[in-house]
């Protein structure tokens, strides 16, 4: 009886000890993790948002947003340049015309843009009072405009331009202003999406209070940020409020605030002489020269291959996959004395038939974190001239493409009118934007049928789309993945 | 580590000890019936003097002149006491404990009689693992286990091999992985470096299998139904796959040499898909200018431009691959006596891939020791080691890594044109761009000599096991397994040329340290019910957590000095990333399980386990297991006794669930990260939706199965039939991209896997001098979805519908070339009615071809004559599609100007070709068939896995003069033939579970030659 009951306190001591030992609480099943916090706990400050528009800008930079694929669809899709055929693969359905509703760019772009809006969003709802901080308010405004520019580009890239048929039936895109994960929403009109537009740019600018080159501080942390020109700042915002306005054909606006920018901004225009080395000199600025705003990489924060300059500029430049080459015609129709005509060097590719225009417009020095420029003071000048030109002040007009033009060709006067001065504008923008993403979007606005070059033999001579009003591929398919998850999803015609 | 020095000490001593002894015992053991019982224990009566009975069931013993009694103990077998007296030879039969199928198989947390399992379980001895010419076990068992489908995706010496044990149960491609355990502990298996903390991986074949050497590995159970895996609680859902190391054995001290060396070749992809080379290519490229409406005059300028007629023709399959060593060497020594056993061994293992730039060397140690303390308490510690170091070609295996690296050689090797000279004149390595040079892609030649991409992997586990007998029948024991891993990989891309060269050079280091513990503690019960011992329960109870921890530290850096030997950051100008990165996770669980069995014939089993994680939602953590198993000895009933021709016969049945728990460490948690950096000031964004509700996915498993033997054990067969049901699967629940999220992770789809395994193991022949044995396996599993929470669901190529498999493509559908004029053309929609050569009108839709085989399984013969044995194993693979993912680039004439496939060669030139190739037009901006099944060719092969000739010496008498147990010499032959069925297949038939073939290392074959000795 005793041993028995040795061995049965032996047996309870063992499986007490074991407990002991090896009993778990509550805590080792809560593994932290080390790179994040709750949602209540991001934005509880001045300094917290500043993280969080921090992060709103990082999700500008990616590839398929603006830190190429805008860009390039500007001019891909356009009449001046075409993708080589000694290629890497990369956007073959801008140069042919053939996406597809399951097309990657478009699907891409569309994630992108979202998520983008989700994080404005997230900073936009934070709660804090821009009443009580003059960085809240500054901030906020930041995010306000963001949210303003993504969804005027969503609605350029997924609906019918403003100007076109009717914006109050034609489909936009969906509008969200609030996280909610449950949401399958309906695409809005493209003025509702307009007016949405408009109404974060004007909120953005009543909460603005900082130019670029001023200094704001955060008292609690003793931490300064320089708003400098990658951030948005006051003027950045009505510079894009004029370049929505003109989108609109709203001329009067666009001139109002083009003028505003142009007389109280303090910015000044890079001069000709100053033309190659602003491309490729350092950024942010903080300087009000020329650049507006630009989302900005560096060494330890970038995309990688994923740049323009990758694309753009050729390995014999110190590139890489030099992809996209600007047509003859376009290369011809810089002066000799445009200084702009240094920004592409003619040269021969392997495999490519003609002349190989490559687009060196961007800085190869690092090409993994080159600069996306977004708003440069030029286009206020250019906007100007085109409003004054579309409300009938034809001498205003010359007058004001010829003070931009001096800063680029000191030989180039404009004594045009009509509809010759129309051209000569749009001719202006599309040298001075070249391969920054503007041409395509003039010819969508103004509704204009254009010959989209697709393939060049050795004589120069291209071949050439016709892409005419209606043709399917001028705006985007609306994500087949979207619309699978979301039945009110409404798909583009002829996809 | 002085307990285990102490104890080494100990039993070397012991060793030596047995020499100083004078007189002199042999004799024989056998079972009942005289058959030699091999590797029993005769110990001399309260000493530690004893020997083991060798293969003939011999045994020599000196012993003390005051040796009494003899003790005589073997598994399966009831302990017998001879009395020495005045013998010196003994022959000494044994009684088998209860009934004759006594054989032992490991199940979850211990062993059962094999004979009372009420699972389904297979089990593969060593003899099927040693030495081959495969650098890690997830490659050897294909073919190994019915249930168990293994298909590599690479030819990458010590790659995964991605394993599905019956069928594809969980939606996310690691959440279908089986479970690992290696002597009763879990361990961290596969690729750790792989999409953990910053997603970085360039190494894309780190595995941890390779570097544990399979000579040390005893035999591995194939865990797969629900009443062998539940007990696993949350992680056994998609099979178990348990590893035993080998272990000393008392007696005489053995030691046991092994080698084998041969040579590995390449299996080039089947004709069709090999690149044309200069004649047939500029024949290519003129069609397809003339086609696309180009002058002559334009013609003749660009084939001119592409070097022709300056004969260059270059080979570049035969360039970049090379006839490989392949080499391995194995030592290890086991002894011991009653109290105290060890095994210990060394491995080396180097494998030379057959793609340039690819190796794997491998360094091994492993000690095991077994000490009795008392007769109550008893230890065993083990621990092993493997150092690996791998060099890789620049390409990724896995489901959605992109082969398409500029410098990756089995990309380039297709993309390069047969014109492009890798050779300079003065026979240096050519890096010019022009076009005869390499303006685009690289010349891989280059890449492969001043490029590094290496592993440096070491692996330590480390086990302890302390088992105390509190009662005879009552045994508590305490393993606490220690697995620390730590993988040390760099990338250096030189200055000059390849994807370092537009940043003069680039470096990228990862280090990425994992260690994880696991403690069990449990208690083993066995009572008798009656006295008989045929009337006796089994129980368990145990406790057991695991935490794993990683840290891993990531350094990229950009310019270097302009020279390619000196490779390390240190030398570089800008480092542009370094961070660190870490991740955890803990796993806790409680269980318990009973058997009870009656009379040899009725076996009853019950198991539970709760479980909790720290991967599921503050809400769910934890979950509950169980699995109820029946089996029923047939042959042991009355009325069967008689039946001569059956030798055995037994049913089983279980039911169960269990649970999955294999997603990110920090899924299911709403966060907002930091690390969206702008201007060098942080920043951070609302990164996961997550769910705090999320638990685990649960996978209920029926499965039923019998085994049949007639005539004395010649005809042997076992069948099962399973349905498994996974649901609450974790999955990545779409939501409209507005939310700004493509989705979240949620309880949501139930995938169904059932099916029917089956093996047949016959012995036609068995005479004097000769048998003949063959053995076969055949699954076939049908796998569907059945459910998903929004509808179609599009899974990269694959779309997820409710009533299809998994693995189900989505693509338009290939009608064929219009005889007329070429067109390609292609099905409007699924009706297949109307044909349209406007691909972008074409609908996608889901075809009816799956990436997972519908049936796969193997085939053996064996033939033995006297010593010699020939033997042939096939394993074959049927009902699967592979996709060639980048077909595009080499069949059609979007892109004319890279290398193109032979099967060109067949395209349609005038009209009337009836031809499957379309009319050739080089235009850039010519659709190609991407996106059709046109690119996805039947994935059916038979293959030639194992060919093997080998001859055991077995003239005692010799042997025994060079104190030699045995020796046995073999040649073998892997991989040696694939038939495959598909005219239009453009790669190996094996590409991965995935089915898509991602131009990866090209799959090898070997010769080799082995020998091994046992002294």
């Amino acid at each position: 009886m005793k041993n028995n009951f040795n061995n049965i306190s032996k047996m309870f001591l063992a499986v007490g000890a074991a407990v002991i030992m090896f009993g778990c609480s509550k805590s080792f099943l809560d593994s932290k993790p080390y790179t994040s916090v709750v949602l209540s706990q991001a934005i509880n400050s001045e300094d917290d948002m500043n993280t969080a528009v921090n992060g709103l800008y990082a999700s500008l930079r990616a590839t398929d947003f603006y830190g190429r694929s805008f860009a390039i669809k500007g001019d891909l899709m356009a009449d001046n340049a075409f993708l080589s055929n000694q290629n890497s693969g990369r956007y073959l359905s801008f140069n042919n015309y053939n996406f597809t509703k399951t097309d990657g760019y478009a699907s891409s772009v569309w994630i992108n843009s979202y998520s983008a809006i989700k994080n404005a969003n997230f900073i936009i709802n934070s709660g804090l009072d821009p009443a009580k901080s003059t960085n809240v308010s500054q901030l906020l405004s930041e995010a306000y405009a963001i949210r303003g520019m993504i969804y005027f580009d969503l609605v350029r890239n997924y609906g019918l331009p403003y100007t076109v048929g009717d914006p109050n039936t034609n489909l936009g895109v969906p509008i969200v202003t609030s996280f909610d994960a449950t949401i399958k929403p309906k695409r809005a009109t493209v003025a509702a999406v307009y007016a949405q537009v408009l109404a974060d740019l004007t909120k953005a600018v009543s909460l603005a209070k900082n130019n670029q080159g001023e200094t704001m501080t955060f008292a609690a942390t003793n931490k300064t940020r320089a708003v400098n020109s990658s951030f948005m700042s006051k003027f950045a915002i009505k510079l894009l409020m004029a370049r929505v306005y003109q989108n609109q054909g709203d001329w009067a606006n666009a001139k109002l605030l083009a003028s505003d920018v142009i007389t109280n901004s303090g910015f000044t225009l890079v001069s000709a002489a100053n033309v190659l080395s602003y491309w490729k000199g350092a950024t942010p600025l903080t300087s009000k020269t020329e650049t507006m705003f630009e989302v900005t990489s560096d060494a330890n924060n970038s995309v990688g291959d994923g740049t323009l300059a990758n694309i753009y500029v050729p390995k014999t430049n110190g590139g890489s996959y030099g992809d996209i080459l600007a047509t003859v015609p376009f290369y011809d129709s810089y002066a000799a004395t445009d200084v702009r005509k240094g920004l592409i060097t003619p040269s021969t590719r392997s495999g490519q038939p003609g002349t190989a225009n490559y687009i060196v417009k961007y800085p190869i020095d690092v090409i993994s974190y080159d600069d996306v420029k977004i708003l440069r003071f030029s286009e206020a000048y250019l906007i100007l001239a085109e409003a004054e030109y579309n409300l009938g002040n034809t001498a205003n007009a010359v007058s004001v493409l010829n003070i931009f033009a001096k800063q680029r060709d000191p030989n180039k006067v404009y004594a045009s009118s009509g509809t010759q001065l129309l051209a000569d504008i749009l001719s202006e923008r599309a040298k001075e934007f070249a391969f920054e993403g503007y041409r395509f979007w003039d010819m969508m606005r103004l509704n204009y049928t254009f010959n989209k070059p697709q393939t060049q033999d050795a004589n120069n001579v291209y071949t050439y789309t016709a892409v005419a009003p209606g043709n399917i591929n001028r705006i985007f398919p609306i994500p087949n993945d979207e619309i699978l998850v979301n039945p009110n999803m409404v798909q583009n015609p002829g996809y | 580590m002085r307990k285990l020095m102490l104890m080494l000490t100990l039993s070397l001593l012991t060793v030596v000890s047995v020499f100083a002894q004078t007189r002199q015992l042999t004799g024989r053991v056998t079972d009942q019936k005289g058959v030699p019982v091999a590797n029993a224990s005769v110990i001399v009566k309260g000493t530690k003097i004893g020997a083991n009975t060798s293969d003939d069931g011999s045994f020599k013993l000196a012993v003390p002149a005051t040796a009494k009694v003899l003790v005589v103990k073997s598994i399966n077998f009831d302990e017998a006491q001879v009395t020495i007296g005045n013998n010196t030879n003994f022959t000494i039969k044994l009684e088998a404990t209860s009934s004759q199928l006594e054989e032992v198989v490991v199940v979850g947390y211990g062993t059962a009689k094999k004979s009372n399992v009420t699972a389904s379980i297979s089990k593969i001895d060593a003899s099927k693992i040693e030495n081959k010419p495969f650098a890690s076990l997830d490659q050897m068992l294909q073919g190994a286990a019915p249930g168990l489908q293994a298909t590599s995706s690479t030819g990458q010496p010590g790659a995964v091999t991605p394993i599905r044990i019956r069928g594809v149960g969980s939606f996310s491609y690691s959440g279908a992985r089986p479970l690992y355990i290696v002597d009763g502990a879990q361990i961290n298996d596969g690729d750790l470096s792989n999409g953990n903390g910053g997603g970085f991986n360039i190494n894309p074949s780190t595995n941890v299998l390779a570097t544990i050497n399979s000579d040390d590995i005893e035999n591995v159970t194939v865990l797969k139904d629900a009443a062998a895996t539940s007990i696993y609680g949350s992680r056994g859902a998609n099979g178990v796959i348990v590893i035993t190391t080998k272990s000393g054995r008392a007696g005489k001290t053995q030691f046991r040499f092994d080698t084998e060396v041969g040579q590995n070749n390449v299996i080039l992809p089947p004709q069709a898909g090999r690149p044309l080379r200069t004649n047939d290519w500029f024949e290519l490229l003129k069609e397809g200018l003339i086609n696309n409406g180009a002058s002559a005059a334009t013609v003749t300028s660009t084939i001119n431009s592409y070097g022709f007629g300056n004969g260059v023709d270059v080979d570049w399959f035969g360039l970049i691959t090379r006839p490989g060593d392949q080499k391995q060497y194995n030592l290890s020594v086991s002894g011991g006596d009653a109290k105290t056993k060890f095994f210990a061994s060394g491995g080396y293992f180097h494998q030379e891939g057959t793609t340039i730039g690819t190796d794997l060397t491998r360094v091994t140690g492993n000690v095991k020791v077994t000490h009795n303390a008392t007769d109550k308490l008893s230890f065993t510690t083990k621990i092993s080691a493997g150092n690996v170091l791998q060099n890789s070609a620049l390409a990724s295996s896995g489901p959605s890594g992109g082969g398409g690296y500029f410098g990756n050689p089995g990309y380039v090797s297709l993309v390069l044109r047969p014109t492009q000279n890798p050779f300079l004149s003065n026979g240096l390595l050519n890096i010019g761009t022009d076009n005869l040079g390499f303006p685009a892609h690289y010349n891989p030649l280059y890449v492969a000599a001043n490029d590094k991409r290496w592993l440096k992997s070491v692996n330590a586990i480390a086990n302890q096991n302390v088992e105390y007998k509190i009662l005879p029948n009552l045994k508590y024991s305490t393993t606490v397994n220690l697995q620390y891993t730590n993988n040390e990989e760099y990338q250096f891309n030189n200055p000059y040329h390849g994807d370092g060269s537009g940043a003069n050079g680039e470096g990228i280091s990862i280090i990425t340290r994992t260690f994880l513990y696991d403690l069990i503690n449990q208690l083993d019960y066995h009572i008798d019910i009656n006295k008989s011992k045929r009337f006796y329960a089994d129980m368990k109870v145990g406790q057991e957590a695991i935490k794993s921890q990683q840290f891993q530290q990531i350094g990229d850096v950009t310019g270097f000095p302009p020279r390619s030997d000196l490779y390390l950051s240190s030398n570089a100008a800008t480092s542009t990333n370094g961070k660190v990165y870490a991740n955890d996770y803990t796993f806790e669980g409680y269980f318990a399980n009973t058997t009870v069995s009656l009379l040899d014939k009725y076996t009853l089993y019950g198991s539970f386990r709760r479980d909790g994680s720290s991967r599921f939602g503050i809400e769910n953590p934890y979950g509950n297991f169980w699995s109820v198993g029946t089996s029923w000895n047939v042959l042991n009933e009355e009325a069967f006794k008689n039946v001569k021709a059956l030798s055995a016969f037994k049913l089983h049945a279980s039911y169960g669930t269990n649970g999955n728990a294999e997603i990110g460490n920090y899924t299911w948690r709403p966060s907002y990260a930091y690390g969206a950096n702008y201007n060098g000031v942080s920043g951070g964004t609302f990164n996961n939706i997550g769910n705090t509700s999320l638990t685990w996915e649960k996978n209920n498993q029926f499965d039923v199965g019998t085994n049949l033997g007639f005539l004395d054990g010649r005809i042997n067969a076992t069948v099962d039939y399973y349905i498994r049901k996974t649901e609450g699967s974790l999955l990545n629940q779409n939501l409209s991209r507005t939310t700004g999220f493509t989705g979240y992770i949620n309880n949501v789809g139930s995938l169904q896997n059932q099916g029917i395994e089956f093996t047949l193991n016959l012995v036609p022949i068995r005479a004097k001098d000769f048998t003949w044995e063959v053995n076969a396996s055949y699954t076939h599993n049908q796998n569907k979805v059945t459910s998903l929470p929004t509808g179609d669901q599009l899974n990269g190529s694959y779309m997820l519908r409710v009533g299809q498999p998994f693995y189900s493509f989505y693509n338009r559908s290939w009608a064929g070339v219009d005889p007329a004029n070429g067109a390609a053309l292609y099905y409007l929609d699924s009706t297949r009615t109307t044909t349209t050569t406007n691909k972008t009108a074409a609908q996608l839709f889901v075809l009816g071809k799956q990436a997972d085989p519908k049936y796969y399984g193997s085939l053996g013969n064996t033939f033995t004559y006297k010593g010699f044995s020939l033997n042939f194993d096939f394993y074959y693979n049927f009902g699967n599609y592979v996709q060639e993912a980048y077909a595009q680039y080499f069949l059609d004439g979007t892109y004319s100007t890279r290398g193109k496939y032979q099967l060109n060669l067949q395209r349609w030139r005038q009209p009337g070709d009836i031809t499957n190739v379309p009319r050739y037009v080089a235009s850039s901006s010519q659709v190609s068939s991407s996106g059709s099944d046109r690119l996805l060719s039947k994935g059916d092969y038979i293959r030639l896995r194992n060919v093997q000739l080998s001859y055991k010496y077995n003239d005692k008498k010799v042997l025994d003069k060079f104190h030699v147990n045995g020796v046995n010499i073999y040649a073998r032959g892997t991989n040696l033939w694939t038939k495959t069925f598909d005219a239009n297949l453009l790669s190996d038939p094996e590409q991965g579970i995935t089915g898509i073939s991602n131009q990866q290392v090209f799959a090898s074959k070997s010769v080799t030659f082995g020998f091994n000795v046992t002294f």
